[in-house]
């Protein structure tokens, strides 16, 4: 279904387009919340919170981003709220916004990974890289979607990216779980 | 992508694959739906309305004994009225003032 059809058929509150906007972005949506949460029941109560308020406020939606993005921007706010209310994890505001590209781990050439060790590091990883990781790599949206999804700068963006990746390479090396 | 970037894609998609919403989800999820017009006429004539069945008993006896009772009913008791050959006599007990009309 065309995606100002669907928008027009759930302001009219038309079941079958309410029915097709959970499934095509339900599933997707609790597995990006999962990844950043770390946990299926909080993901799940996001997606559910998401969706009561993207159907609670579709009227007022002018459709000056696609339907995804609004549901996503939404999802993403929720998780960062439960993020910042669990005591241990610190802020979101990046002390440093330019891209650090030019890193020696980032550039270094990864012939053979530890898997579980880079499974276990990944879920260690800041909420803030995690974030990033998971948009750019899982839901392979560019830098600039993920800019616009996230309110940030492109720099900010780039420069978490980067910073996530290195502090993943920079784990895995000093526990000789990588070899370059 | 390299081969790291790879992996880390890898990584994901397996962790998230076997993970879908719940019916429970789904079902909460779409009971919050916007409702159509003709849904929400449907849900107003199904709806339950609960009458307190004592309250409207007195209210409705009330209404009958208002409509019903004559209240002047003292009023006839205290006129007596005579036949005397083609008139008659009223005889009451209390005097009604009618307004003086010039």
């Amino acid at each position: 279904m065309d995606e100002s059809l669907l928008i027009k058929k759930l302001k009219r509150g038309k079941e079958d387009a309410y029915v097709q906007v959970v499934h095509d972005y339900g599933n997707r949506l609790l597995r990006t919340c999962y990844l950043m949460l770390g946990s299926i029941e909080e993901a799940e109560d996001v997606v559910q919170e998401t969706f009561i308020r993207v159907f609670e406020n579709i009227g007022k939606f002018r459709g000056d981003s696609s339907l995804y993005t609004w549901v996503y921007t939404i999802a993403l706010n929720l998780s960062r709220d439960r993020l910042k209310r669990k005591s241990d994890v610190p802020s979101f505001q990046d002390d440093q916004d330019e891209w650090i590209g030019n890193d020696d781990v980032e550039n270094c050439v990864v012939k053979s990974i530890d898997r579980e060790a880079l499974k276990k590091e990944l879920f260690k990883l800041h909420p803030m890289y995690m974030e990033v990781i998971v948009l750019f790599y899982f839901e392979e949206l560019s830098i600039k979607e993920i800019t616009a999804l996230l309110n940030e700068k492109e720099g900010t963006v780039k420069s978490r990216l980067s910073r996530g990746r290195n502090i993943l390479k920079g784990n895995l090396s000093k526990g000789g779980f990588i070899n370059g | 992508m390299d081969s790291f970037e790879k992996e880390i894609k890898r990584i994901m998609e397996e962790e998230t694959s076997d993970i879908v919403l719940s019916k429970k989800a789904m079902d909460n999820i779409l009971g919050h739906r916007k409702k159509n017009i003709k849904e929400r006429i449907d849900g107003l004539l199904n709806k339950e309305i609960k009458i307190p069945i004592a309250p409207v008993i007195i209210g409705f006896t009330a209404l009958f004994a208002i409509a019903l009772i004559p209240w002047n009913l003292s009023d006839f008791q205290s006129v007596k009225i005579i036949d005397m050959g083609g008139s008659q006599v009223i005889i009451s007990e209390s005097r009604e003032v009618g307004m003086k009309r010039r």
